[in-house]
């Protein structure tokens, strides 16, 4: 390729009608002369390839961020709605020593017993002397 | 710009953190992982079944332990206490037998942790049951509500 083909391709290219692969093969040829010439074009192809550069950085940068925010987003709805909603589905059952048992007034009765038993409180004389054997 | 970053992987980390507050220490006994479940009674309610009472979440769970594994479960449930805003707890020789615990509230639900042992019959053993409450209830209407009198 001569030194003429490479002055109109410069041309097309300040005329931005050039296509990626005679840019590619500008910038190939620009990077590798010597030829005072091409001088002028070399400076200015360097600048504006400085610029696509940070141009891409900032927007995989800004990509970035925008996936953060809307992770973060995400989770906080997600961990929020978890926290505040109560049950969302209505779940009643039994794990009796691995056996499952789902009825629905037999959990709610087993519950109620318990919650008797708890709030009953202090156990008496004869349960705390059986205890303290135990902790013996 | 890395201000924003750090800015933002502080807002998705945050809200890790408030979910792993809503954990007790004591949730490996109802995982299983201090008594087998194998060896477990549990009881599980969440939802709208027991609305009327206003709670929206019940969790027990009823075992027999050697010494081992009740020492193991107490030192759990007093690790909670620690952080309750109050509590009621019966100690005897230096065991816990009863507690009756409010912990920190996880948005606006009440969270409550019981505990009472029982002697099981069985040389060597101990039953115990421990219970873990949410609701917009408080302790006192469930102790109203509950509380039998004996």
């Amino acid at each position: 390729m001569t030194q003429d083909y490479w002055k109109q391709l410069i041309d097309k290219y300040f005329e931005a009608e050039t296509t990626p692969e005679e840019e590619r093969a500008l910038r190939g040829f620009l990077a590798l002369t010597d030829d005072p010439a091409f001088d002028e074009a070399k400076a200015v192809t360097g600048y504006f390839s400085a610029q696509r550069s940070r141009r891409a950085a900032r927007i995989r940068v800004r990509t970035l961020t925008a996936s953060l925010a809307a992770a973060a987003a995400i989770a906080l709805v997600a961990i929020l709605g978890h926290s505040t909603t109560p049950g969302t589905e209505d779940n009643c059952v039994i794990y009796a020593y691995g056996e499952k048992n789902t009825d629905r007034q037999a959990v709610l009765d087993d519950m109620n017993q318990t919650l008797a038993e708890l709030f009953a409180g202090n156990q008496g004389p004869d349960v705390s002397a059986q205890l303290n054997e135990f902790f013996n | 710009m890395r201000t924003k970053l750090i800015f933002l992987t502080i807002a998705l980390l945050l809200p890790l953190a408030v979910w792993s507050q809503e954990r007790t220490h004591s949730q490996p006994i109802f995982d299983g992982k201090i008594v087998p479940k194998d060896r477990a009674y549990e009881t599980f309610v969440s939802g709208d079944a027991n609305n009327e009472n206003h709670i929206t979440l019940f969790h027990s769970i009823r075992f027999t332990a050697d010494r081992s594994e009740f020492k193991r479960v107490t030192d759990l449930i007093l690790e909670d206490a620690n952080d309750a805003i109050s509590k009621e707890m019966e100690i005897a020789q230096g065991n816990l037998t009863y507690a009756l615990l409010v912990l920190p509230s996880s948005g606006t639900l009440n969270r409550f942790l019981g505990f009472q042992a029982k002697p099981s019959g069985q040389d060597g053993e101990c039953s115990a049951i421990v219970v873990y409450i949410e609701g917009f209830t408080t302790i006192n209407n469930l102790k109203k509500n509950y509380f039998t009198g004996k």
